[in-house]
């Protein structure tokens, strides 16, 4: 199902997301809860702008000096007694994966936690040399059984509404359970018991990782991770290479902007941090424990003035929770791992191959909401607009698009010519207009119009009447007021105090 | 979009003076009233019943967010619903109505959905492009919702227009 998906264009994977009326019902209802919740707790919290800033500081400090921290990271990890791997694509990681299950001779995996491994599509490659792969997440588990791709990187099965689950879990179970969320989850976790008892391997992701100490830091609300990361004997952690904090003065800021920009929480109703595998005087721990860091793309994004930030990501998801364009067609008409607006840039920035870029950053209105709700102020809107331009600049653009574009710089480039455009538009749209009104769906106003009226051009513009009004202005024009010039230069002073983008807006 | 100028011209001094210059005195309609004129009251009177779409760039990139509420507090018999949802785009977005059309078509059409729940006779706004779009889709379900610039209320209201 998702390697169809994978095929159809942006367009044909929201048309049947935009047709699935279960889909937008469950995307808008879990949506709205998440970015309500952070709406309230980042109202609660106070200082939230402020706090923001200091997240932000802290990600492009980190990313600005990775190469050291990272290395600090690694050392102390290996120090703590881990096996620290290196991948540089993504295959690298599933070999590298594959080999410690081989050596362990592993039958069963229990996961936690893990967008990287999704993106590595590490589940299938296992599966290829007979190691079961079991997610423990109860999301995960859920779009596991059903064959599918996350639609969101916090919560995997929001595109579902618990009929839908329940049906799913019957089978599993061969008896009708009750669309009860208590039953069904009660259900799932009897079912996981056993695999982490059976377990030989335990694999997460990790949401920071602490250069000081080498520790790795992990979010969750179901206790699974826990479980995951205590219960089988090797214990392996995928991570990307960017998840590096300096140290846990840092994870403070971390984790009061995680949990609630995420839920809303103000903390996950676990936090672990994970400092080597299990020492003597421990009751439990896994006996080996390895990290494996993920490259695959992610350093083509340093130095790039344009993206690099998208490495300040933390995944919380509520750039996802707050687009309007997600809220209709979910996350699967993105066509990848990562959904959404931090998706839509992502995946793309992290294929430096032009050419293989989809449509995805035209499925977005600019509207900037995701930046509003980002933690760490990530200029994803104009990110978009980035994507775009290069996408034109390496010759993949569309030529009607550029050739319109042309069209429409050389009409309003020239006064003249866009009133000679305009004069003829006047008498061209009698054909079409009934009313003030057109609402013919052919050519280019089928998209437009199958949802709309377009005005008509009105028969005296403003540009008709401008010289007129010009003149009655310009005759009793005053001189500006003292206070009202001084409050100018205050505003335009203002202006330049952004913070975050890089429009100077 | 005229405070987006200077970075078109980024390696060209000389214009970007001029556009840096553009934009320094350049001012979204309702920020110029209030914040740079002092008018908070133009004197208008209003008895209808009126909610505001606060468009995404005006507020998120101008951060245009307590102005339009200040004049309209002060038009007489304006009564003012909010807007459910109202951060939420309308789905224009320049091109993207075009290119992508039925993901924009869901979008405007959730808004005038939203529109309707509040029984407003006007929809306010500051943004034409918004207001088109949003328009537009009331005229094709057939709404009778009034849709207008907010200087189209005061300057109704004041008697010049
Ligand atoms: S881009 Fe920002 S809002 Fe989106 S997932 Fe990343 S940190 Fe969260």
């Amino acid at each position: 199902m998702s390697a169809q998906k994978g095929r159809a264009t942006v367009k044909e994977r929201a048309e049947l997301a935009l047709n699935d009326e279960f889909l937008v019902k469950a995307v808008k209802f879990t949506t709205e809860r998440l970015r309500n919740g952070k709406k309230n707790a980042s109202a609660e919290h106070g200082n939230w702008d402020e706090w923001r800033e200091r997240g932000r500081q802290i990600r492009l400090h980190t990313i600005a000096h990775l190469d050291y921290y990272l290395n600090l990271f690694v050392e102390n990890a290996r120090a703590n007694g881990v096996h620290v791997h290196f991948a540089d694509k993504g295959e690298d990681a599933v070999a590298i994966a594959m080999d410690i299950a081989q050596r362990k001779a592993a039958k069963t995996v229990v996961k936690s936690k893990s967008m990287v491994s999704e993106e590595l599509h590490l589940n299938h490659a296992l599966e290829q040399i007979g190691v079961e792969a079991i997610e423990t997440d109860l999301g995960e588990y859920i779009i596991q059984l059903a064959g599918e791709m996350p639609s969101h990187i916090v919560i995997p099965a929001i595109h579902k509404n618990r009929y839908q689950i329940a049906d799913l879990l019957s089978e599993v179970a061969g008896e009708k359970l009750e669309a009860d969320t208590t039953v069904l989850a009660g259900f799932v976790r009897k079912k996981l018991r056993e695999k982490f008892l059976e377990a030989d391997i335990g694999m997460t992701g990790c949401n920071f990782a602490i250069a000081e100490t080498g520790s790795m830091v992990l979010f969750e609300n179901e206790g699974n991770a826990r479980m995951v990361t205590t219960v089988p004997k090797t214990q392996i952690t995928l991570m990307g290479m960017e998840r590096i904090i300096p140290s846990f003065e840092d994870l403070e800021v971390m984790a009061t902007l995680l949990p609630r920009s995420a839920t809303g929480q103000k903390l996950t109703m676990y936090m672990s941090a994970i400092t080597g595998p299990k020492r003597t005087a421990d009751a439990d721990g896994p006996e080996e424990m390895h990290i494996i860091i993920v490259d695959n793309g992610r350093s083509l994004q340093l130095g790039d003035p344009e993206f690099q930030e998208l490495l300040n990501c933390i995944r919380c998801g509520a750039c996802l929770n707050a687009c309007p364009v997600y809220r209709h067609i979910g996350g699967h008409a993105y066509g990848s791992t990562y959904s959404g607006p931090i998706g839509a840039v992502l995946t793309p920035a992290l294929n430096k191959n032009v050419a293989e870029w989809d449509d995805i950053a035209n499925a977005s209105s600019l509207c900037g909401a995701c930046y509003e709700a980002c933690p760490v102020k990530i200029p994803l809107h104009e990110m978009l607009i980035y994507l775009r331009r290069r996408k034109v600049e390496t010759g993949n653009g569309k030529a009607v698009e550029t050739a319109g574009m042309k069209g429409f710089a050389a009409l309003t480039g020239s006064s003249a010519a866009m009133k000679a455009a305009l004069a003829i538009g006047k008498i061209g749209q009698r054909l079409v207009v009934r009313g003030g009104e057109i609402r013919t769906k052919l050519g280019p106003l089928k998209g437009w119009n199958s949802y709309r009226v377009t005005p008509s051009l009105p028969r005296r513009s403003f540009r008709d009447r401008w010289e007129k009004l010009n003149r009655e202005v310009d005759a009793d024009r005053p001189q500006m007021a003292p206070d009202m010039k001084r409050r100018m230069e205050q505003i335009v002073k203002e202006r330049g105090k952004g913070g975050g983008g890089h429009g100077g807006h | 979009m005229i405070h987006h100028y200077p970075k078109l011209f980024e390696s060209d001094p000389v214009q970007l003076a001029r556009a840096e210059r553009l934009r320094d005195k350049s001012y979204e309609f309702t920020q110029f009233l209030v914040n740079v004129l002092g008018v908070t009251d133009v004197g208008a009177s209003f008895p209808h019943k009126v909610t505001y779409h606060p468009s995404c760039h005006g507020t998120r990139l101008l951060g245009v967010k307590n102005e339009p509420m200040a004049l309209m507090s002060n038009v007489r018999g304006l009564e003012f619903v909010p807007l459910p949802f109202a951060e939420d785009c309308c789905g224009f977005g320049g091109t993207f109505a075009v290119k992508m059309a039925d993901i924009s078509g869901a979008m405007v059409s959730e808004k005038v959905d939203h529109v309707k729940e509040t029984e407003a006779e006007v929809l306010v706004g500051l943004d034409m492009a918004c207001l088109m779009n949003i328009a537009g889709n009331l005229r094709y379900r057939g709404e009778q919702v009034r849709v207008m610039h907010l200087a189209e209320v005061l300057a109704e209201g004041a008697g010049l227009a």
